[in-house]
């Protein structure tokens, strides 16, 4: 079952409001890209900080939760690497869901929001009982040296939600297929909403052993990228949260009408 | 885990093709949210009028029932059966009554879908024709042996039929039930369901904020500390509730001052 409430009492045990999964139907007004996500309020005295609002980026969604959920359920990950932590939504949620992997966590730390939200992430994970670190590190540099360091063997699932820009992608894909094992599944957040899918498109090019999807059924527009060795196994979470050619072709021509 | 890949799966297996969850941002040109949720296709095109809950919705219930382990679901409006077999398959070991009214061939047939896929996966799931609010206590009666746990309200979409639902599925649960209503925003259903809430001063009401369309619950105060955890997950808190009213607000007045600019020409 879901690990949506335990990870939001997580951080409001802490002292944290969460802000999360809303409708743009709801809030019509509001900016398209900020409402279906998740934010964190609490605390004062950073340089960014409107209303409380501890970092600036938006962490994954309801649903984004729900298939990162039915995708490990499905290929049982011992390791996972975040690029790109922020305030740890999304690292712990990976912890919550894989209670006995090992997940390691970096950020580049812009502000000191993002420092802060290193910490919250390794107090949150220590205090659910989760194998979670959260350091500092930056993309590309630093990938390989700090996988060396916290990973006994080759890292299994990735999760790239790092700088957002077509360029950035690449560079973090290319740095984390250097510590993947050959197994490795890749996820990747804000692929459509960032405009990052020709980006990821020349990511699954570039390796003919790999496959790659959108996932449309995401908030965000995810993708993930595998090995097609294990597209058997991975068919039915990918077509979950993927939409058909024809579907989208269909609603693409409703919408031009 | 979520059950989702598996109702996409009993769904496609049997020929039909499913359209769910997709975001209103990624497809310009579709002003009404109806993308969010589920529409189910077969050969002939859409196979049903009515949509079917959205991912995130179906993790409400999984966290709700997690909790609460309903023996036995009655399901008002199944159209073509996404919610009654997501319940099924999110409450492996409860009974699952659907009643459709069925205004249309397609719901007829969605019954039928119904009731073959949950034999299929081997779920205790009876999808019936029936209206509510005449048939609700009969079939009720017949069909669940105790009292019924959980309620979902997904009927004719209007204030007045929202609380006919509710008021008959009141009469035919017991003292512990919990009643989930779909759409209650989305249909401008939020009054009917606050009078609903203030009527029953044993039972605790709230907006699922957190929903794609904006769902509500009722359920008893004597199981909230089961519950609440649950509804503080899916809804927004107040404080944040008036930050986002006034932020609209702010919106507003900047895009009716952007607006005015250009009438006069700046």
């Amino acid at each position: 079952m879901s690990v949506i409430v335990d990870l939001v009492n997580l951080y409001e045990d802490a002292g944290f409001e969460v802000q999360s999964s809303l409708s743009t139907a709801h809030f019509p007004d509001l900016d398209p890209l900020t409402i279906p996500f998740t934010y964190m309020f609490g605390e004062d005295g950073y340089d960014y900080n409107p209303n409380g609002q501890m970092t600036p980026g938006g962490g994954i969604a309801f649903a984004e939760i729900c298939f990162l959920e039915a995708l490990c359920e499905t290929i049982r990950p011992k390791s996972v690497f975040v690029i790109g932590n922020a305030f740890g939504w999304s690292t712990l949620a990976l912890g919550l869901i894989n209670p006995t992997a090992r997940i390691v966590a970096i950020d580049i730390c812009w502000r000191m929001n993002e420092v802060r939200g290193l910490e919250v992430a390794n107090i949150l994970g220590k205090r659910a009982g989760l194998d979670i670190r959260a350091l500092k590190g930056e993309s590309p540099q630093d990938v390989a040296p700090i996988c060396a360091r916290e990973f006994a063997a080759p890292v299994d699932l990735v999760f790239v939600d790092g700088g957002h820009t077509p360029k950035q992608q690449t560079i973090d894909f290319n740095a984390c297929r250097a510590v993947g094992s050959a197994d490795c599944v890749y996820v990747f957040h804000d692929v459509v909403n960032f405009e990052m899918i020709e980006s990821f498109v020349g990511i699954t090019q570039s390796s003919p052993d790999l496959a790659g999807s959108l996932l449309m059924r995401t908030p965000s527009g995810m993708a993930i990228c595998y090995p097609k060795s294990r597209a058997g196994e991975l068919a039915s979470v990918i077509r979950a949260f993927s939409e058909s050619k024809e579907h989208i072709q269909a609603i693409v021509a409703a919408g031009a009408r | 885990m979520s059950v989702i890949v598996d109702l996409v799966g009993l769904y496609e297996s049997v020929g039909f093709s499913v359209q769910a969850n997709l975001s209103n941002y990624h497809f310009r040109g579709h002003e009404n949210h109806e993308l969010g949720f589920t529409h189910l296709f077969d050969t002939n095109g859409v196979a049903c009028a009515c949509a079917g809950i959205a991912f995130a919705e179906i993790a409400f219930f999984e966290a709700l029932c997690q909790r609460t382990r309903p023996r036995s679901v009655f399901v008002l409006g199944n159209a073509f059966g996404w919610s009654t077999i997501a319940l099924g398959l999110i409450n492996p070991a409860a009974r699952i009554i659907a009643i459709d009214h069925c205004p249309s061939a397609d719901e007829r047939r969605g019954l039928e879908v119904t009731n073959m896929l949950a034999k299929f996966a081997g779920l205790n799931v009876q999808a019936v024709q029936g209206k509510s609010p005449d048939d609700v206590g009969a079939i009720c009666a017949r069909e669940i042996a105790g009292p019924i746990d959980l309620v979902f309200i997904d009927g004719d979409h209007t204030p007045a039929q929202l609380t006919i639902d509710f008021t008959a599925c009141r009469a035919a649960a017991g003292p512990d039930c919990i009643y989930v209503f779909h759409d209650v925003l989305n249909f401008g259903m939020a009054g009917s369901f606050l009078r609903a809430a203030e009527s029953e001063p044993d039972m605790a009401g709230f907006i699922l904020m957190r929903t794609p369309s904006g769902m509500g619950i009722l359920y008893p105060r004597a199981r909230a500390a089961e519950i609440d955890p649950v509804v503080r997950a899916f809804s927004e808190s107040e404080r944040r509730m008036s930050a986002l009213r006034a932020a609209s607000e702010q919106a507003r007045e900047k895009a009716a001052r952007a607006k005015a600019g250009q009438d006069v020409g700046l």
